[in-house]
């Protein structure tokens, strides 16, 4: 399991989040949520080691970053940015580029991570898009691809920064469907999302971030028996109960 | 496997060989024209014969040995070297706009050269290795200035150009104040290979075949930084040392390649380009296929430069220059459309 210790992040000396405590449990999806420029994408950097921590711990499994390699954080947790070069390059390739941790330096790939693609591609349900060129396509299978990319670097957790920006809504369902299935599986997702009502949809554990820390931490039963919407987005939550579950939206108060 | 799938796979096998095979083609028929054609033709059987060792006296074998081969050979590793490093380089910043000439690297590596040239004339076999190291502080001054500015593709190329004029600059200080430092080269500020010799060349080849294997050894990590450096971290590479050690393999190339064929621009700029068209933006068939593309396009322009006013002759910089710019224009409109 990855967990923080008061762990603080920021940019040089601007400190954005402060004495942060959280852990990412196996076969559960997290979500963060807060208002723009709150330092939920900065928290997963750190997290990741993509940028130095302003003070407290990071721990993999009980040992501290810092004492990991690149590549042994890469075996354990996978990223899949906001934003990200295009290249002109295969969908296999660039599932396969996955792998990468699991290689020594020839780089040469083995059956077995061949394998570990053809098995990521299926469980994205993106198996058709084998030997096209990324380029070709569409945002709704260009981010199943590189979810892909991420099910084939094979680790126990995952972090998403805002899979469903650029996505109609048909296509953002879909998202929510795989990372469930990823939870299931046992992996712990670790997701900041924009749009509120997704975000109740999918996580099991909330994390709402404001003023520089965690306002919120429970699930989203818990969270809709509180005023933190209210507090900090202005809006008031509610849910009705369908045919197909509870559907969440929100009037401005 | 399906069989859409096999059928995929050898369609595209088929075009890959019919691509690399033409590449081929084209080098060697680049070679036969660069070496047996100019002031003097020269019979291709008797070039076979000077090759094999049976002929090394007549006047046709000196002229082969003594020019036409060292400048054949020059301006293959040359058009190589400078179009792996445009290659690398362009993966490395993720800026299809960016090149060895760009940015500042080519003139920064010329600048010392010609320093060099300058206070220690005799001084040959170091000159590959002095343009290295200006080669390899130019394209450091110019990442350090654009990751201080804004880190956008824009301020890489403007940061790119300031750098390149000051060090230009450089250069015609130490043309004006040392005239004699650069009459080894026949046209170091466009680029030239006439009166090269394979004594001078030599350090500088052997830089550029490690150069051009390095980077082909270290290919898949450029397809890992291609993915932009955040996700590159995040599937284990260490970014910042693998950054710099492309930009020192891009540094001994275009070094290497400007300490004795000069300035030689747009080959770095154009051939990653074309190939990326034929063989997409994996990295070990760009580098291999802009390895041969650049070395057919500089000898092939070498060859036009001796010949299309002989017996005069002129600098296969300006004829690249004639082919490139237009080259560059049309590069300029087609990326505006497809909004990069």
């Amino acid at each position: 399991m990855i967990e923080t210790k008061k762990l603080s992040v920021g940019y040089g000396s601007h400190c954005v989040l402060k004495d942060i405590t959280v852990g990412f449990l196996e076969g559960r999806v997290t979500v963060l949520i807060g208002p723009n420029g709150c330092g939920k994408s900065t928290l997963l950097k750190t997290v990741l080691g993509l940028q130095p921590s302003l003070g407290g711990e990071v721990l993999y499994d009980g040992s501290e970053l810092g004492t990991l390699g690149p590549r042994q954080v890469a075996k354990r947790a996978a990223y899949l940015t906001q934003t990200r070069n295009t290249p002109n390059i295969s969908v296999n390739r660039l599932v396969l580029h996955g792998r990468f941790p699991y290689l020594d330096f020839p780089r040469q790939y083995r059956e077995e991570d061949y394998e570990e693609v053809r098995h990521a591609l299926k469980e994205v349900d993106a198996e058709e898009l084998y030997g096209k060129r990324v380029k070709e396509l569409s945002g709704g299978q260009r981010q199943r691809v590189y979810l892909a990319m991420a099910l084939a670097q094979n680790t126990k957790t995952v972090f998403l920064d805002e899979p469903t920006t650029y996505l109609d809504i048909g296509h953002q369902l879909d998202m929510l469907w795989l990372v469930r299935k990823m939870a299931d599986s046992g992996k712990a997702v670790v997701m900041v999302l924009h749009d509120l009502c997704l975000a109740m949809k999918a996580a099991d554990w909330l994390l709402v971030f404001n003023d520089g820390g965690i306002q919120f931490k429970g699930t989203p039963e818990q969270a809709l028996e509180t005023e933190i919407f209210k507090q900090i987005f202005h809006v008031e939550l509610s849910r009705i109960k369908t045919v197909k579950g509870w559907q969440y939206f929100y009037n401005t108060t | 496997m399906n069989s859409w799938r096999k059928f995929y796979m050898e369609t595209n096998r088929r075009r890959e060989c019919l691509f690399w095979g033409s590449l081929i083609l084209l080098l060697l028929l680049a070679i036969v024209f660069s070496v047996c054609f100019g002031t003097v033709t020269i019979d291709p059987r008797e070039l076979f014969a000077v090759l094999l060792g049976s002929e090394t006296d007549s006047i046709y074998a000196r002229i082969l040995l003594y020019t036409r081969l060292p400048r054949c050979i020059g301006s293959i590793f040359a058009g190589a070297a400078l179009a792996v490093a445009g290659a690398v380089i362009q993966s490395v910043l993720a800026n299809p706009l960016a090149a060895p000439h760009v940015i500042g690297v080519n003139s920064a590596a010329g600048f010392i050269t010609a320093l060099c040239c300058a206070l220690f004339p005799h001084a040959w076999s170091l000159l590959p290795f002095m343009a290295f190291c200006g080669a390899f502080f130019g394209v450091m001054v110019v990442t350090l200035i654009s990751e201080r500015a804004d880190a956008s593709k824009l301020s890489l190329v403007l940061a790119g150009v300031a750098v390149s004029n000051i060090f230009s600059a450089g250069i015609d200080v130490v043309i004006t104040l040392v005239p004699d430092a650069l009459t080894g080269y026949t046209d170091f500020k466009i680029g030239g290979f006439s009166g090269i010799t394979m004594e001078r060349m030599l350090p500088a080849l052997i830089l550029i075949v490690v150069g051009i294997a390095a980077a082909v050894m270290l290919s898949k990590e450029l397809d890992i930084l291609a993915l932009g450096s955040e996700t590159a971290q995040s599937l284990g590479l260490p970014v910042k040392h693998v950054r710099i050690l492309f930009l020192l393999i891009v540094a001994a190339l275009s070094g290497a390649a400007i300490s004795f064929a000069g300035l030689l621009g747009f080959v770095g700029l154009i051939v990653p380009h074309i190939m990326r068209r034929f063989v997409g933006e994996e990295s070990k068939p760009l580098i291999l296929s802009s390895a041969f593309g650049g070395a057919i396009l500089v000898s092939f322009c070498d060859f036009l430069a001796r010949t299309l006013f002989s017996p005069y002759e002129i600098s296969v910089g300006i004829v690249m220059s004639f082919i490139g710019g237009p080259f560059f224009l049309w590069l300029i409109f087609r990326l505006r459309r497809q909004q990069l």
